[in-house]
């Protein structure tokens, strides 16, 4: 249980990161029709880069403190059946919170970004990866819970 | 006769045998939790996991676990 708590929380901050830095980004860069271009990342980029960092180290040390975490599979991973079989539930849970978000999107996000440019797209993008990793978690301590 | 569920008996056998939920789960390769789930009848085991239960268990598979239900009880077996 461990191991989703702390892989979706880090995923999680990731994606406000990574949607801060591209908001910066869309702000604070330009690419004119001559060629001339800037690319600004800002502080959150900055940030991002460290969480990373920090991140992968968490992963390092938790992979050794329980043998059950994999990194490449991350919150996929599992000690046994019952975990794989409690992550599949949680997987079905998070597919239909994602494809039910990005329905919604398909129409929200062109009505958006007609007045507003590109920083509700950005938004609606890493809402919807945040929605699906807070949604993962949940249903695996809910079926955590209940098998 | 509808089937409900899998029953199983491996609380018991494993209490005979003196043995703890973390001695057995190491012995199969499973989390403590999952051998809790399974003695509350909250899981059904794969049927590699039974094989591997039983065989630790020094017991038949029969013995061991048995479709839940009213009309499957276990001494009808």
């Amino acid at each position: 249980m461990k191991k989703v708590i702390i892989e979706q929380i880090g995923n999680i901050i990731m994606v406000i990161l990574a949607t801060c830095t591209m908001m910066y980004t869309v702000s604070h860069s330009y690419w004119t029709t001559t060629g001339e271009s800037s690319f600004q990342f800002g502080v959150y980029g900055i940030m991002l880069l460290v969480w990373l960092i920090i991140f992968g180290i968490i992963r390092v040390i938790l992979a050794r403190q329980d043998p059950s975490f994999n990194p490449n599979r991350g919150e996929l991973s599992a000690a046994d059946e019952r975990e794989k079989a409690i992550s599949q539930q949680a997987l079905r849970w998070t597919y239909h919170v994602m494809i039910t978000l990005l329905l919604i999107e398909l129409i929200v996000i062109p009505i958006l970004s007609v007045g507003m440019g590109a920083h509700p797209v950005l938004f609606a993008l890493g809402g919807a990866l945040i929605i699906s990793f807070m949604a993962y978690l949940s249903g695996w301590l809910y079926f955590d819970a209940k098998e | 006769m509808p089937i409900i569920f899998v029953d199983n008996n491996v609380s018991e056998h494993r209490k005979q045998l003196g043995l703890t939920q973390a001695q057995l789960a190491a012995a199969v390769g499973v989390t403590r939790r999952t051998i809790i789930s399974l003695e509350k009848g909250k899981c059904t085991p794969s049927l590699l996991l039974a094989l591997q239960l039983a065989l630790k268990l020094k017991v038949n598979i029969n013995d061991l676990f048995w479709l839940g239900g009213s009309a499957n009880e276990k001494s009808d077996h």
